[in-house]
């Protein structure tokens, strides 16, 4: 499995963001997308994702492939708990006792139960890792997962991460080096894309 | 514990001012065919409170405007959802919208009376009020829903009920509950009179209209004291139920 980019390009208010995109993202691998901001690393994420299409040029991918994601922003229901939004994701594939197990691993116990909109900044960016992680899907998309996350937080995001990632292809998003070496990520650079 | 209390003094301190001021006004109209003051409202409750005939009217005008009231949430939510899902549905009812929305009730009370006949005036009219509002404040709160949500339902493949229960609900919610608000007021006062223009035996309707045949003003006020009470009691069961959706 494998997703193609060829001669992509986005424009935005007749401006081009990108013009030329090839790329290729092979099963298996991590990468880390790197960039300057505005270069387009979150656009490039939205088109793997469908949720924005391209103005020119194609993207290949399998049919069936299942993406979950981190998006910039957590995209939480705020008025449910960790625990529920990672059963809206799961459906019944995963039990309570299962979901608990992985959120504790990067949360501590007692906020596991209240409602996400009480929960710090950093907490809900890692209910937000969890849900994408346990969601079941081929790939995981990754955009500045890391935001608002301390150092040694980051280092135990990463290891769930690795841990849980299970094989399928992860690509993130990042500005910051430690990051890519802490997630053992190929540096791609949208510079080298365009 | 202490701002309770403050604000229950408060809250008689108003009560009591505003008695005051109806104790007074009475005095000075000083014609009980006109208006009445808080004894003769007292005395009328009292006359009229350990009867059977009072309680047997509260529940028949509570079981048609709350059977309206409930057959309107009930399909105005549903239809509301439909049409949202299926937007042809929409256009397509939209006429009947505006026209339920700018009928007179007095017109339309009349026509009904012609249709189904005083029975069940109170259940229609009520039905008609209410539906429009809350199948309009169902389509704008799942209008509402948040976007970026529902992108996320998109990309993690969210089956129908968890997309609803997760996202569609929490932004249905508050408007469900602004448009109860209204409807039921509105609900209240429509079938009230739906009643007194078809005047069903043994409704709140009947009771009002015989209050101004006979010139009995303290009965009319005091019906109309329960009709207000009946409408804030049911407003807050409403609201409460709502807690729960």
């Amino acid at each position: 499995m494998a997703i193609k980019m060829n001669h992509l390009k986005k424009t935005y208010n007749g401006k081009a963001i990108f013009e030329d995109v090839n790329f290729e993202f092979q099963d298996h691998r991590i990468y880390c997308l790197m960039g300057a901001s505005g270069s387009g690393k979150t656009t490039v994420l939205h088109i793997l994702l469908e949720l924005v299409r391209e103005d020119g040029g194609s993207i290949m991918r399998p049919p069936q492939l299942r993406f979950s994601a981190v998006f910039q922003e957590d995209r939480l229901c705020e008025d449910f708990s960790a625990v529920e939004n990672i059963r809206m994701v799961t459906g019944k594939a995963m039990s309570e006792r299962e979901i608990i197990d992985k959120l504790t691993d990067i949360l501590p116990h007692e906020a596991i139960d209240q409602p996400v909109q009480d929960l710090s900044g950093g907490m809900k960016r890692r209910v937000a890792i969890c849900r994408a992680i346990v969601a079941k899907s081929d790939a995981v998309i990754m955009d500045e997962p890391f935001t608002g996350l301390d150092e040694d937080t980051k280092q135990k995001v990463a290891a769930f991460i690795l841990e849980n990632l299970k094989g399928r292809l992860l690509i993130l998003s990042t500005h910051h080096m430690s990051e890519v070496k802490m997630i053992k990520g190929d540096v791609v650079h949208m510079n080298d894309v365009n | 514990m202490e701002g309770k209390r403050n604000q229950l003094i408060k809250r008689m301190a108003v009560f009591l001012f505003w008695m005051i001021v109806w104790y007074v006004a009475a005095r000075i109209i000083d014609r009980q065919i006109i208006f009445v003051g808080p004894a003769d409202v007292i005395h009328s409750f009292a006359k009229q409170v350990p009867t059977k005939a009072f309680w047997e009217t509260i529940a028949y005008s509570m079981s048609r405007i709350g059977l309206g009231f409930v057959t309107a949430f009930i399909a105005g939510t549903m239809i509301g959802m439909a049409a949202y899902r299926f937007r042809i549905l929409k256009d397509l009812l939209e006429p009947v919208i505006v026209l339920m929305k700018s009928i007179p009730v007095a017109s339309f009370v009349i026509l009904a009376l012609i249709w189904i006949g005083s029975e069940n005036l109170a259940i229609l009219v009520g039905f008609s009020i209410v539906f429009p509002l809350i199948y309009v404040n169902t389509i704008a709160g799942l209008d509402n829903a948040d976007y970026k949500l529902l992108e996320m339902a998109q990309v993690f493949r969210v089956k129908g009920w968890y997309r609803f229960k997760y996202i569609y609900k929490p932004a249905l919610r508050p408007f469900l509950i602004s448009g109860c608000k209204i409807a039921l007021g509105m609900c209240w006062k429509s079938g009230i009179a739906a009643e007194v223009i078809g005047v069903p035996a043994k409704s709140i309707g009947e009771q009002l209209y015989m209050a101004k045949i006979y010139l009995s003003t303290a009965d009319l006020f005091a019906w109309t004291i329960v009709i207000i009470i009946l409408s804030a009691l049911t407003e807050k069961l409403i609201i409460y139920l709502l807690k729960f959706l």
